[in-house]
């Protein structure tokens, strides 16, 4: 493994972990939405991670390998299996950016709900907002 | 001990409902304690036969202490986040400690 | 003309349907037009599909080079696969046709608005994608999207306690979600695939799991749990059902009980030689079951109670599930069908109850028998149909419960469904005879609530189970086959 891989699962382990934490242990509905925050951002870095590669071509980017190319007349293409030796992992990339999307539509509803919880009953405290459930 | 019972379950649903509250009470406590029973023997019969004997009088024996545990379930269970989330966490570490001591990577 | 190609129009064009009456928010008559002519739509095109493959961009299945890329497996899947078969019809139609029932029902209401419609036809949407879904990427993408819009429905009742109860499943949503992504990352860090007929072939080709791959399984397993609505997340899903109206809360118990079973066969199929699956599958089934009639006794409110039995009954789902043979599993699915029938039967006739008193408290409705007698009669056979009584649907399905459960060595399991129909049954009658014989009721009947629509549909519904019943052989056979046929 590489050495930025590793740190970049470390901190993902620390992301998630303190997300977890975030969203178990603490009182604040705020506290606890970054928290899911956390988590989502520690499972995108393990995704980077996982494609990563030193120097690696960006597939994404720039057109390396054509499959029907001819090196002749694409002199700047690569064959398959230089390409392919070449190029980092694509597929995590194109998962991050979906997954990405998918957090900040979460993210809002959280907050919005956050915002209307929070002008219900002034207190941003988890125990005395669900306190308050039991009684009506 | 059972003319308490009936006191008991008189006593805490009276307000859902007269006798219907005090029938589902029972129900559910009926419930319970088969439950365990089931929970046990099944255990119990997977592990060992001489346990088996044992284990199902010392079921008994823990489900007659616990009676009534239906209002201890119902405590367990409300709305509040606190409680879900403290079953969350313990239900993360059962499954991962499960996974792993199963398959033979921890143990 | 109809063939497999029309299989990813089932979720685009209830997306696109979603769409429109977004942007026709506030116009209430085009939104009406809209709503009840695309959800007639959605369920005709599940019945024409032929059953096949979709592959999407037409990405064939190719060699993988595996000393290049390490692959297990000599050739894969390169695009996103949708898989269209028995089973698959069979949950969209019947996903679809109650998908209609409800729309019809909301359609009427005050809170009714383009973007609310939108919401059913957006988790309509996701969920037929789960169903159909062959890549696991994508599975986890609509399983998020439908926790939004589910979300988003309870939202939509504008009450304190909905906006707690929806807030709480966001964040536990949230657990869940980050729980599967992270499984699916380290299968594709371990595997290097996401396609779950490639990822199956390549966890048998590579022998004994590694720790990574036991990880992964823990974390979509937790996930699994939070999308069933099983044990420690059994509180908020039945605090959304409770929350949402109860019209909503039908369809909501619908979808969990559809993911639920879709996500198992995902997970059965990925992870087929791994034995201990099932075993979790099944404690945690065997505790949601108890719980939730426990749970259920113990309410006085017709939507929390029912809230508690649709999540128990999805237990008896897990529970037919975990057991793991092939006649298990087809058992707990055809209980997952019928269920959900009798399950929306009694939430619809809450919602009944709910438009005509303004309340569900069962002690402060009585004698409502003689003012609206023609649901006081179907409830009685849906609370019948739902506690496994002969001639309606899930006593079919009970009795293969219980029959595979003997046959698979665990005869207590056996007793134990038979006391949770008692139980459920103890629970709904109670509901039953306060609301509808006890003389002395506080609350009045609304004098102008005819409710004619909700009548037609429970009746439907009440025939249908019947049907399923009497027949049962249409709907377990093919299920049967195809669980025989994945080797699960």
């Amino acid at each position: 493994m590489e050495p930025f891989q590793t740190g970049a699962f470390l901190t993902a382990g620390v992301l998630i972990v303190a997300g977890f934490w975030a969203i178990i242990m603490m009182d604040n509905l705020l506290k606890k939405v970054i928290g899911a925050n956390f988590v989502g951002d520690g499972v995108n870095l393990v995704l980077i991670g996982i494609g990563y590669k030193p120097g690696g071509l960006i597939p994404e980017v720039t057109p390396h390998f054509h499959a029907s190319a001819i090196p002749s007349t694409f002199s700047h293409f690569l064959a398959f299996n230089e390409f392919a030796e070449l190029a980092s992992y694509p597929l995590p990339f194109a998962l991050v950016l979906t997954n990405i999307v998918i957090g900040a539509s979460t993210l809002s509803v959280m907050l919005a709900l956050s915002v209307v919880l929070y002008h219900k009953y002034q207190t941003l405290s988890v125990q005395k907002i669900f306190e308050a459930m039991e009684e009506d | 001990m059972l003319d308490k019972i009936y006191e008991i379950f008189h006593d805490r649903m009276i307000h859902k409902g007269k006798g219907v509250g005090v029938g589902s009470g029972f129900t559910s406590e009926f419930l319970m304690i088969s439950f365990f029973l089931i929970a046990g023997i099944l255990v119990l019969r997977t592990a060992n036969s001489i346990l088996f004997a044992l284990g199902s009088i010392l079921i008994l024996a823990a489900i007659l202490f616990t009676v009534p545990s239906v209002f201890r379930v119902e405590k367990e269970n409300t709305d509040s986040i606190n409680l879900t989330s403290f079953y969350v966490a313990i239900s993360i570490v059962t499954i991962l400690i499960v996974f792993f001591a199963g398959s033979g990577v921890l143990i | 003309m109809f063939n497999s190609t029309l299989i990813p129009l089932m979720v685009v064009f209830p997306l696109i349907a979603a769409i429109l009456v977004n942007f026709l928010h506030k116009k209430d008559r085009s939104v009406k037009t809209i709503a009840i002519i695309s959800s007639i739509v959605a369920v005709v095109i599940p019945i024409l599909t032929l059953y096949g493959v979709h592959l999407f961009s037409g990405h064939i299945r190719t060699e993988s080079f595996p000393e290049m890329s390490k692959l297990l497996i000599p050739d894969v899947y390169m695009g996103i696969v949708y898989a269209y078969g028995p089973l698959q019809k069979i949950l969209l139609v019947l996903l679809t046709i109650m998908t209609v029932f409800v729309i019809f029902l909301s359609l009427n209401k005050k809170l009714i608005s383009g973007v609310y419609i939108a919401m059913i036809f957006i988790s309509l949407a996701s969920v037929s994608a789960i169903i159909l879904a062959d890549d696991f990427f994508n599975f986890f993408v609509f399983i998020e999207v439908l926790t939004v819009a589910q979300a988003a429905l309870v939202i939509a009742v504008r009450e304190t306690k909905s906006h707690k109860a929806a807030f709480k499943y966001m964040i536990f949503g949230s657990i869940s979600g980050g729980s599967i992504l992270l499984g699916i990352a380290l299968l594709l860090g371990v595997y290097g695939l996401l396609n779950m007929t490639d990822l199956s072939n390549a966890i048998k080709a590579g022998g004994a799991l590694q720790p990574i791959a036991l990880t992964a399984i823990s974390l979509i397993t937790i996930g699994w749990l939070y999308e069933s609505g099983l044990f420690p997340f059994h509180v908020v899903k039945s605090n959304m059902y409770e929350n949402a109206m109860p019209e909503v809360a039908a369809l909501l118990q619908l979808q969990s009980k559809v993911v639920l079973v879709a996500m198992s066969i995902a997970l059965l199929r990925i992870f087929s030689g791994y034995s201990l699956l099932k075993s979790v599958m099944l404690g945690f089934a065997i505790f949601t079951v108890v719980v939730g009639s426990v749970m259920a006794l113990q309410q006085t409110d017709l939507r929390k109670l029912l809230s508690f039995v649709a999540v128990g009954q999805a237990g008896l789902v897990a529970m037919g599930i975990g057991l793991g043979t092939s006649f298990s599993i087809s058992a707990g699915i055809f209980h997952a069908i019928n269920d959900v029938l009798s399950m929306a039967i009694l939430f619809f006739v809450a919602g009944f109850i709910f438009e005509a008193y303004k309340t569900t408290k069962v002690d402060k409705i009585g004698d409502a028998l003689q003012k609206i007698p023609l649901v006081g009669l179907v409830m009685f056979l849906a609370t019948l149909a739902i506690s496994g009584v002969p001639p309606f649907n899930s006593y079919q399905s009970e009795l293969r419960i219980i029959q595979s459960a003997v046959q698979a060595g665990y005869a207590e399991l056996g007793v134990l469904v038979i006391l949770l129909s008692v139980a459920t049954f103890v629970a709904i009658i109670k509901a039953f005879y306060l609301i509808f014989m006890r003389p002395g009721s506080t609350a009045e009947i609304d004098p102008k609530f005819k409710g004619t629509m909700y009548k037609t549909i429970i009746v439907v519904l009440i025939a249908m189970c019947l049907f399923i019943g009497l027949f049962p052989h249409v709907i377990y056979d093919p299920i049967y086959n195809v669980i025989v046929a994945l080797g699960v």
